[in-house]
């Protein structure tokens, strides 16, 4: 198995507060893949929308061509459940917070990325959470081998997998930690994979996450230490 | 495959923003502060009266995708290309359709299901001047008379709004026009291949010209005028000129906003203006062009690292107009505008006086109307133009035909750009 390939995460960046008129946002890039995303809330609400007990979360999916189809709407659902599930929604009974993702560029991993893109601009607007969700995405790439196929070596993992990687992989694992246990969230999965695999995919991306919060951390100390100055 | 307008329909069925609209507070006591110091001058960023914004052009992996920063203001632009048929009306010519996306990213009160006023403004805005002014060569797109041709689709998406919209729309529409490469066909028979990027070098669109958008707002009755309004200066302001011209001087497209009552030589004083404006923002678009296509070609031989490289073709762009005049003309311009700033009665006679010293580049055609340059043709009234625009007819009202007449037999081989609005059949 190939370990070395899976450590490099890519060029990652992050840049917060780049709009104007939204209470937080960050522009997010992972290797090549970039997307901003914009937050308001805690903010007025709907009537008809809204929960006497907790927050109401609403994720806006914006693809570069065309309007919104399945695919955006599935990745709207998943992102909206996180946010429910991290943001501390009873603080603020009757309100709405609107998450919106523009997706810049899209070269693979894209929804580990939206949703780290979410969970730093959620940090800007000061929304109080329970942790910060942390996505990383893992390819399973198999070679075709005559003789020996039992053989393990012919397996690779990759994390942040580029668009070509993705297409060439068997499958795809999409896992969310929270930044402070390292417990997972959430997951997503597609292809056929074996039990092992997937605790090995799962390895995987808990290690790679760490170093996603370490960069997470260290892009807000910079964030906070120009804004002293 | 459903057309996109059903799509759009049922999509709006389901969507629709849950917070509610807020815009930002707006005290009356701010309005008038802002006001007063516009009256004298001020401007709350520190800005001249006839300075622009910081303009960053950035550009990504994909071809035809770039984003244009005017201050705060972000806007996104992604062109693509559809195999598609001709229109019936229009058998050998593709199509160019404008698709503008307000995103409640950008404001909190903006719907991404209804583009509104301002949305809709944009849309049309950027029609009239990017295909009415025959800008891209449409008939090259065509690849079987009344059977295929090129559809290309560009899509606008408003990321940040803080003022001047359209000049940062334009701006991102023409280079991501510029910049777009649709993929290769061949003809072979009657199958027609569509190559891939690897099998084939895309080819980029045909842009003839590039028609910029320069607002100029107008403040305290009209005393006043600003260039490129930030968000509160458009709330306070009278009403904005916003004009469409290209580098060699021509106008193609010219609206006004607001209630306004403005003189004849201001609204020449702003051509002017924008003329200068269109002439540095064209080199500066070629010049973000070019910085990334030598990137690309780097990038292919280390590693793709465009994304990094685009943040460099960031410049600040000044206004020439108050700083750094390099040619005589812009000096001339600079003069004539910063010296009636403040436009009032008084001013109005005294830009008379300047009139009868008018610049070597200015062609007088009679007593009321000049154009920018030498030899171009009056198209702004005349025998064809029945159709034209009102403006247009206003500001001719009182000329005399005969010597309209002789000034187009001059040129009549001139390249005219005509701004009918029936050019623009569905």
């Amino acid at each position: 198995m190939d370990l070395n390939s899976s450590l490099p995460l890519g060029n990652l960046q992050c840049e917060q507060k780049v709009l104007k008129n939204t209470d937080g946002s960050a522009m997010y890039t992972a290797g090549e893949t970039n997307v901003l995303v914009g937050v308001y809330g805690p903010a007025d609400c709907k009537e008809s929308k809204q929960d006497v007990k907790q927050a109401v979360v609403e994720v806006n999916f914006r693809p570069k061509i065309g309007i919104p189809g399945v695919a955006e709407k599935y990745m709207e659902k998943f992102v909206c459940k996180i946010c429910e599930s991290v943001i501390l929604r009873s603080f603020h009974p009757r309100t709405a917070f609107s998450v919106i993702v523009q997706v810049m560029q899209d070269q693979g991993s894209l929804l580990s990325c939206a949703i780290n893109a979410v969970s730093m601009a959620l940090q800007d607007a000061g929304i109080s959470m329970r942790c910060m969700p942390v996505a990383v995405t893992v390819a399973l790439q198999k070679k075709e081998k005559e003789d020996n196929e039992m053989k393990d070596d012919s397996k690779k993992f990759v994390i942040s997998p580029s668009t070509k990687d993705e297409e060439e992989s068997v499958a795809i694992a999409t896992f969310v930690f929270d930044s402070a246990q390292y417990d997972s969230i959430s997951a997503y999965a597609c292809g056929p994979m074996t039990s092992d695999e997937y605790r090995e995919c799962l390895r995987l991306a808990k290690e790679a996450s760490k170093h996603i919060v370490r960069f997470f951390r260290d892009s807000v100390s910079r964030k906070v230490s120009t804004d002293i100055r | 495959m459903m057309p996109i307008n059903l799509l759009l329909k049922l999509y709006k069925l389901f969507h629709g923003i849950t917070i509610m609209p807020r815009t930002p507070a707006f005290s009356k006591l701010e309005h008038e502060f802002l006001l007063k110091a516009i009256s004298t001058g001020v401007r709350l960023d520190q800005r001249d009266m006839l300075e622009y914004r910081k303009i960053g052009i950035s550009f990504g992996i994909d071809y035809g995708c770039c984003t244009v920063e005017i201050g705060e203001t972000k806007v996104m632009a992604q062109v693509a290309a559809e195999m598609d048929r001709p229109r019936e009306s229009r058998p050998s010519e593709g199509r160019l359709n404008v698709h503008v996306e307000m995103s409640t990213i950008a404001f909190p009160s903006f719907d991404p299901t209804k583009p509104g006023e301002l949305g809709v403004g944009i849309q049309r805005m950027l029609e009239r001047s990017i295909i009415l002014s025959r800008a891209v060569d449409l008939e090259a797109l065509c690849v079987r008379v009344g059977e295929k041709s090129w559809t290309i689709h560009l899509h606008v998406h408003v990321l940040s709004h803080d003022g001047n919209l359209i000049d940062c729309a334009s701006i991102a529409a023409i280079t991501a026009l510029k910049h777009f490469r649709y993929p290769d066909v061949s003809v072979i028979g009657q199958d027609i291949v569509i190559h891939t990027m690897e099998e084939k070098h895309p080819i980029p669109l045909t842009v003839h010209h590039m028609p910029l958008y320069v607002s100029l707002a107008f403040f305290k009755g009209c005393e006043r005028l600003a260039i490129d309004p930030t968000y509160l200066e458009e709330k306070v302001m009278d009403g904005k000129i916003i004009l469409s011209i290209n580098k060699h001087k021509e106008l193609c497209s010219l609206q006004m906003n607001g209630q306004m009552n403005i003189t004849k030589e201001q609204i020449l004083r702003c051509t002017e203006i924008a003329a200068v404006r269109a002439k540095t923002l064209t080199e500066l678009i070629l010049n973000a062009i070019k910085t990334d296509t030598d990137d690309k070609k780097l990038g292919k031989t280390k590693s793709q690292t465009v994304l990094e490289k685009s943040k460099d073709n960031k410049e600040i762009l000044k206004s020439e107009l108050t700083v750094n005049s390099q040619t005589s003309e812009e000096i001339q311009i600079a003069n004539m505008s910063i010296n009636e700033d403040a436009v009032t009665d008084d001013a109005i006679k005294n830009g008379h006086n300047n009139k009868t010293e008018k610049p070597y580049w200015l062609t007088q055609h009679d007593r009321q109307t000049c154009s920018i340059g030498d030899g171009k043709v009056n198209a702004w009234s005349g025998d064809g133009a029945e159709s034209s625009l009102g403006i247009f007819k206003a500001l001719r009202a009182d000329t005399q035909p005969e010597e309209k007449s002789e000034d187009e037999n001059e040129d009549s081989e001139e390249e005219v750009v005509i701004l009918d609005d029936s050019a623009l059949e569905t």
